[in-house]
């Protein structure tokens, strides 16, 4: 479909590019707050990327996802971001409900939606940009070591260490965030 | 249950969301402007070499039509003094892009 929306573009349709952007904000949003842990920020940086992304339109081949082609321009755009500004990345608080009774595990999975929505990206901020950004990729969006290692440049064997420490770490704070609701 | 089940289903559960209204408009109104900034630009470098090609000719001629070799010191001087000339046009132009 999205192949289709591309051709529309590259004759002129500015409009068939709000499709695209619509279909693949979301993600690109998720790649940009794992490394920038700023949602005005990202929201700069994801912006920034679909306006590259259009203006090298023409130079999209079509061998990888459209999806993949633009969370590698995300990616490179906000580790420029953060190593411009020398690496001060304010971390947001996302707040919890205080109001849940939760014991770990069982607990974790029978908080609301929200509250694990606010969990789960609080221990995301407390990763480090490379560990944040591959869980996000592998697990939420659910992209393969190939697509990855594409998106972020990476090798395969890094990106498995990252994403080893990435998960370790995040079961350490999620863990840390259940026990001082207890 | 392992930790890298767990943390699969807790991404399964959760779609992670943050605020992305008016992010289509936005986007589709900044290419519409940078659009409409490149073909501005465009036609300024037209004006321009286009400027400079006549001022070159002009000169060229009027220098073969005088015949005189003074002249000839107005025909190589003549392309600086019209892209003197030609500097308060580019700030009214850059002006109008910026609007």
């Amino acid at each position: 479909m999205d192949d289709l929306y591309i051709k529309r573009v590259l004759k002129g349709e500015l409009a068939a590019y709000g499709y695209l952007v619509r279909q693949h904000q979301a993600t690109a949003m998720r790649t940009a707050m794992s490394i920038v842990k700023n949602e005005t920020d990202a929201k700069d940086i994801v912006q920034n990327s679909f306006i590259q992304a259009y203006e090298s339109l023409s130079k999209f081949r079509g061998e990888a996802k459209f999806s993949t082609w633009l969370c590698r321009i995300v990616t490179n755009k906000s580790f420029r971001f953060i190593q411009q500004k020398g690496r001060q990345i304010s971390v947001q608080k996302h707040p919890l409900n205080q109001d849940l009774p939760i014991t770990y595990n069982e607990g974790l999975f029978q908080l609301h939606k929200k509250d694990l929505e606010a969990l789960l990206k609080k221990g995301l901020n407390q990763l480090s940009e490379k560990e944040a950004l591959c869980v996000q990729l592998f697990y939420l969006e659910e992209y393969h070591l190939d697509e990855i290692e594409e998106i972020t440049g990476f090798t395969k064997s890094n990106i498995k260490v990252l994403l080893h420490r990435g998960r370790k770490n995040l079961y350490q704070h999620l863990e840390k965030g259940i026990n001082k609701q207890q | 249950m392992k930790e890298e089940d767990i943390i699969q289903e807790l991404f399964d559960k959760t779609e992670l969301s943050y605020p992305i209204a008016g992010m289509e408009e936005a986007v589709l109104k900044k290419i519409a402007i940078k659009n409409v900034y490149k073909k501005k630009q465009q036609v300024f470098n037209w004006i321009g070499k286009i400027g400079v090609l006549t001022a070159i000719c002009l000169c060229f001629f009027f220098t073969l039509t005088i015949g005189e070799a003074d002249m000839f010191y107005l025909f190589l001087g003549a392309p600086f003094i019209l892209l003197l000339l030609m500097f308060p046009l580019e700030t009214i132009f850059k002006q109008t892009i910026k609007q």
